[in-house]
C-alpha cells in the first residue's frame, strides 16, 4: 500500500480543496489517462484497488503510471470516546485530488484495451472520472 | 508549411481581471512577443482561432497576425488550456522573420509494429515524443516519421537515426527516441505476503532539529 516512508510530522491539518489542478492535469507519460473531475481525498486502498484492477484488465502488455501519491495522513479517534483529549491517532493516507489532475496513465494498449481498463480502475476510485488522451491543438 | 491569416486586436485590461473578462467576451488573451520588441497583449476571437486551425496539423503554427492594423508573421509558441473544459484560456505568439533559422520542438512519430511486439509481445516504448530542431520557418516539419517496424525486444531508435532534411536536431544524438521492452509480469504474492504487507505500519517520523557532533571539551556556546 502506497504511503511515505519518512515523515516530518505525524499529523496533519484537514486544509482545503478549492479549484483546480493545473499542474498533473495533462497526460504526459502515457497515451491515455484518467482524469478526475471532482474534489476528494482518495485513499491508498483505493488508489491499490484502482491500480490492481487497471492491471488485471491490461494483463501482460502495456504499461501503467500512477500520478498521485497519499502523503496526507488522516486520523481518527477511536470509538466510544469523549471530545477532547487531543487529536486521534493516524489510520490511514490519502492524496488531495482536485477537479483536472490525471490520476493514472496507460501505454502500450489499444484504446478500447486502456478505455475498459480505465473504467474498471474508476469504479474503485471515490470521484467522477474521465478518460482523457494527449491533447494538444495542433499536436496528435 | 503554409501561413495561416489571422485577426487580432490589442488588449487594453492586462493581468488576471483583463484575461477573464476577454474569455467572457468570447475572445483568447495573448502576447505577442519577440523580434527585441515590447510584448503586446492581445486578443482573438476563439471562434476565428479554432476554423483558422481547425485543419491545421502538427504543432508550431506559423501564422500571419493583423493586431491593429498592424501585420506580422508569428510563431504560435505556447496554447494553454483548461484542466477541465479543454477551452483554450491563453496563447503566446513569437514575432518571427521567414529567413531566420528558429529553434522548435517537432513531434516524433512512429511508424510501423515492431517485430518485437508482434512476435515476442513486447512493449513499444516511446522515450522522446517531441525534438529539438533548428530551421527555416518555411521548412518547419509537421512530424518526424521513424521506422520501427525492424525493432526486436531491447533494441531501440537513437536520435542519431532520425533523417530530416533542411532541418538540424538539436537533441542529443545519442537520446533514445525508442525502444521494445519485454512484456510486463504480473506477480500474485500469496495470500500470506499480502496480509504481512498490508499490516499497517507508521513511516519514521525525522527528528526535529539538527544534532552537532561536538569535538570532546568543547562546549555548546549559545
Amino acid at each position: 500500500m502506497l504511503m511515505p516512508k519518512r515523515v516530518k510530522y505525524r499529523k496533519q491539518q484537514r486544509g482545503r480543496m478549492n479549484g483546480k489542478a493545473y499542474r498533473g492535469s495533462s497526460v504526459v507519460f502515457g497515451e491515455f489517462g484518467l482524469q478526475a473531475l471532482e474534489p476528494a481525498w482518495v485513499t491508498n486502498r483505493q488508489i491499490e484497488a484502482a491500480r490492481v484492477a487497471i492491471t488485471r484488465s491490461i494483463k501482460r502488455g502495456g504499461k501503467m503510471w500512477i500520478r498521485v501519491f497519499p502523503d496526507k495522513p488522516v486520523t481518527k479517534k477511536p470509538a466510544e470516546t469523549r471530545m477532547g483529549k487531543g487529536k486521534g491517532a493516524p489510520e490511514f493516507w490519502v492524496a488531495v485530488i482536485k477537479p483536472g489532475r490525471v490520476m493514472f496513465e496507460l501505454e502500450g494498449i489499444s484504446r478500447t484495451a486502456a478505455q475498459e481498463a480505465m473504467k474498471l480502475g474508476a469504479s474503485k476510485l471515490p470521484i467522477r472520472t474521465r478518460f482523457v488522451e494527449r491533447h494538444e491543438l495542433g499536436r496528435d | 508549411m503554409s501561413v495561416i491569416a489571422l485577426t487580432g486586436a490589442r488588449r487594453e485590461s492586462i493581468g488576471k481581471g483583463g484575461a477573464r473578462k476577454a474569455r467572457a467576451a468570447g475572445l483568447i488573451p495573448g502576447v505577442l512577443y519577440g523580434h527585441g520588441e515590447t510584448p503586446v497583449p492581445i486578443s482573438i476571437a476563439t471562434r476565428d482561432f479554432e476554423l483558422a486551425l481547425h485543419k491545421h496539423r502538427g504543432g508550431n503554427a506559423i501564422v500571419s497576425l493583423s493586431v491593429s492594423g498592424s501585420e506580422c508573421t508569428a510563431l504560435i509558441r505556447d496554447v494553454q488550456y483548461d484542466p477541465i473544459t479543454h477551452a483554450i484560456i491563453h496563447l503566446d505568439f513569437q514575432h518571427i522573420s521567414l529567413t531566420e533559422m528558429v529553434e522548435v520542438r517537432v513531434n516524433v512519430h512512429l511508424v510501423g509494429l515492431p517485430l518485437g511486439v508482434k512476435d515476442a509481445g513486447g512493449i513499444l516504448e516511446p522515450i522522446l515524443r517531441e525534438v529539438e530542431v533548428r530551421c527555416l520557418p518555411t521548412a518547419i516539419p509537421s512530424a518526424i516519421d521513424v521506422d520501427v517496424a525492424h525493432l526486436n525486444i531491447g533494441d531501440s531508435v537513437h536520435v542519431s537515426d532520425l533523417l530530416v532534411p533542411d532541418v538540424t536536431i538539436l537533441t542529443d544524438p545519442g537520446a533514445t527516441v525508442a525502444t521494445v521492452v519485454p512484456p510486463t509480469v504480473m506477480e500474485e504474492k500469496p495470500a500470506e505476503e499480502v496480509v504481512a504487507a498490508e499490516a499497517p505500519a507508521e513511516p519514521e517520523v525525522i527528528a526535529k532539529g539538527k544534532k552537532e557532533e561536538l569535538p570532546e571539551g568543547e562546549e555548546q556556546k549559545k
